[in-house]
């Protein structure tokens, strides 16, 4: 791809920068920089380097003191560029000032203010560009503006060689053109693949409940609000949409259905995955179904283990982080960058619905091989232990909030805990897991009642933010062993159904536990423990 | 003396970078007139990546001067650090 670069500034280094961002696009270019403020020449001149050089790209970068005198000027230097080269794209900077203006009170207050008069010559600049087909604005003022006059220049290097920007200025601006250069080329990103809980809405909606989600157009609920009503912006640009989220598919579907300030309902997604297999296998079954490629995705989720499996299992997907704080979401999306366009057609505009009419559910085969080796590198350690008065709070706090991954859903409170530990015919364990990208702490409760030969578990439940890592099996593994060793033989797994738990008897279904009338009844012998999973310690 | 030698070993890796040169092609005496590259656009770059290697800041008056390693070395504890 050949690329010129005309400027007024030197800008010699810029290509170099620009090549660092283009390689993230996969992008090479062959530069022509046109000498240090020789643009009008190379423009008027059919015979110069420039048009010689037939460049598919021509950047133009020009100091507004260069053209304040005369704006008239250059809007027509434009328009002959435009016919000169009108087989090429030409990406041309607005103006801003690079120093500080003295009677700065008077700034905006008086007709020969200049900062009023560069505005009006951005308009213009904008006006022309919009007449003329090859020719696009890109927002230099507004590069300024988003790192600070302070930072984007080095006087230094504007006295010495005429260079004003510095280091950091350079690489601003390196990251615009690379993104601009890549948009003309058609390298934006088509599909933006959402979870859900704790990124469309805050808090888990199969725990807490439609009503309780945040998401409203006032206080902490509106930083999600705003952050849909963004990505809604993308989804009118032509961006497709997909959600990829672990949760039940019905209550999902209906908090996108019935959510009063749901901005993206059901029918904006051209593929919905809803369940509890592997996120990485699902954007394998969204490209498919799309029929676009992995490399035009992008993947938003809160959880870092998420992301990280995805990044690890698919490198194509672009997997930025989320912001830890949900008020920067609405920003963070904005800056995203990766879905830009210079023009928008009909055809993008509608695109993002044709997908969505072309929707249809697809089956999903249970995951793969490459899922097993995910875990294996998460290094995952459980520790299991029996409660005590310093997590006796915790386990009590889980029994009240678990609703998913619970099988009898008991609440207990702090003294019914302590009630129960004194009883020696209970047993009350937590598990507690990390892996090598952090430490979840107690994420489970299992309450066992021994009595001779058979056990009752009266209460089992695992935080659903761990859940599909193998960490409920090694918990109920551990209590098999455990059983075992002292002489028990079978375990009775009560199961009350609840309209949130059908993760937890899907889990049982699947375990192959003999049917009874109050749940389940496994023989302690059996070895359930997942080969990926480290017990640390045990009490 | 490290501590000379550590700041020539920096210094030496940021003319690599910023000239294309491996160890081998470095001239013994880092002079300007020494190597090619190092014309007024490569002085530019050069500063600007040493600043940014020491997080420091020539004084404008010193940037025409620094024209080989030795001066270079000998300006940095005046330089003003970012």
């Amino acid at each position: 791809m050949k690329i010129a670069l005309l400027s007024s500034y030197t800008v010699d280094f810029l290509p170099k920068e620009t090549d660092k961002f283009l390689n993230g696009f996969n992008l090479t270019a062959e530069w022509h920089v046109a000498p240090f403020n020789q643009y009008r020449q190379e423009i008027l001149n059919p015979n110069s380097d420039v048009h010689r050089f037939q460049p598919q790209i021509i950047l133009l970068s020009v100091d507004v003191d260069d053209i304040f005198s005369a704006p008239q000027e250059f809007m027509d230097l434009l328009k002959t560029a435009s016919e000169n080269f009108s087989g090429s794209t030409i990406l041309v900077h607005n103006f801003s000032f690079s120093r500080n203006e003295p009677m700065k009170l008077l700034e905006w207050n008086s007709p020969e203010s200049r900062q009023f008069l560069v505005n009006q010559i951005n308009s213009r600049l904008s006006e022309s560009a919009m007449s003329l087909p090859n020719v696009f604005v890109l927002d230099y003022a507004g590069l300024i503006k988003e790192i600070g006059a302070e930072t984007f220049f080095d006087k230094r290097y504007y006295y010495l060689a005429k260079a004003p920007f510095s280091a950091a200025g350079n690489q601003k601006i390196a990251q615009q053109f690379a993104t601009a250069i890549a948009t003309v080329v058609g390298k934006r990103k088509k599909c933006l693949v959402l979870d859900l809980d704790n990124t469309l809405w805050g808090g888990i909606v199969g725990e807490d409940g439609i009503e309780n989600i945040q998401l409203s157009n006032d206080g902490l609920g509106k930083a999600f609000y705003d952050f849909q009503k963004n990505i809604d912006k993308l989804y009118k640009n032509g961006v497709i949409l997909a959600l990829c989220s672990k949760n039940e598919p019905s209550i999902a579907l209906a908090a996108l259905r019935e959510h009063p300030y749901m901005i993206l309902r059901e029918e904006k997604f051209s593929a919905i995955y809803v369940n509890w297999l592997d996120k990485a296998e699902n954007l394998r079954s969204i490209a498919k179904e799309l029929n676009i490629g992995l490399d035009s995705m992008v993947f938003l989720d809160d959880s870092e283990h998420e992301r990280a499996l995805v990044r690890e299992s698919l490198p194509e997907v672009f997997v930025p982080d989320l912001p830890q704080d949900a008020t920067d979401y609405p920003d963070f999306i904005a800056r995203l960058d990766c879905f830009e366009a210079l023009s928008i057609t009909a055809e993008d505009q509608e695109r993002g619905k044709l997908y969505a009419q072309e929707r249809k559910r697809v089956e999903l085969q249970k995951s793969s091989k490459t899922f097993e080796e995910f875990l294996n590198s998460l290094n995952i350690v459980v520790a299991i232990k029996t409660a005590d008065n310093f997590s006796i709070p915790r386990v009590a706090q889980l029994t009240q909030k678990t609703n998913q991954f619970n099988f009898t859903t008991r609440r207990y409170t702090d003294g019914d805990i302590t009630t129960l530990l004194k009883n020696d015919k209970y047993k009350i364990l937590y598990i507690s897991a990390k892996d090598r990208l952090g430490d979840s702490g107690i994420v489970g409760v299992a309450i066992i009642e021994n009595n001779g030969r058979k056990a009752r578990l009266d209460t089992f439940l695992i935080s659903c933010r761990v859940l599909g890592r193998g960490i409920e099996q090694a918990f109920l593994g551990t209590i098999f062993k455990q059983l075992a060793n002292s002489g028990v033989d079978l375990l009775e797994i009560e199961f009350t159904p609840t309209a949130k738990n059908k993760i937890a008897s899907d889990f049982l279904e699947k375990q192959h536990f003999e049917r009874a009338d109050f749940g389940w009844v496994v023989p302690s012998s059996l070895d359930i423990f997942p080969r990926w999973v480290t017990l640390e310690s045990y009490e | 003396m490290n501590l000379m030698n550590d700041i020539a070993d920096r210094l030496k890796s940021v003319f690599m970078k910023t000239f294309s040169l491996t160890a081998e092609q470095l001239p013994d005496r880092l002079e300007q007139e020494f190597i090619e590259q190092w014309d007024s656009l490569g002085h530019l770059q050069l500063i600007m990546a040493i600043e940014q290697e020491f997080g420091l800041r020539f004084n404008s008056e010193k940037i025409p001067k620094l024209t080989s390693l030795a001066k270079i070395i000998e300006e940095i504890p005046y330089a003003s650090q970012l």
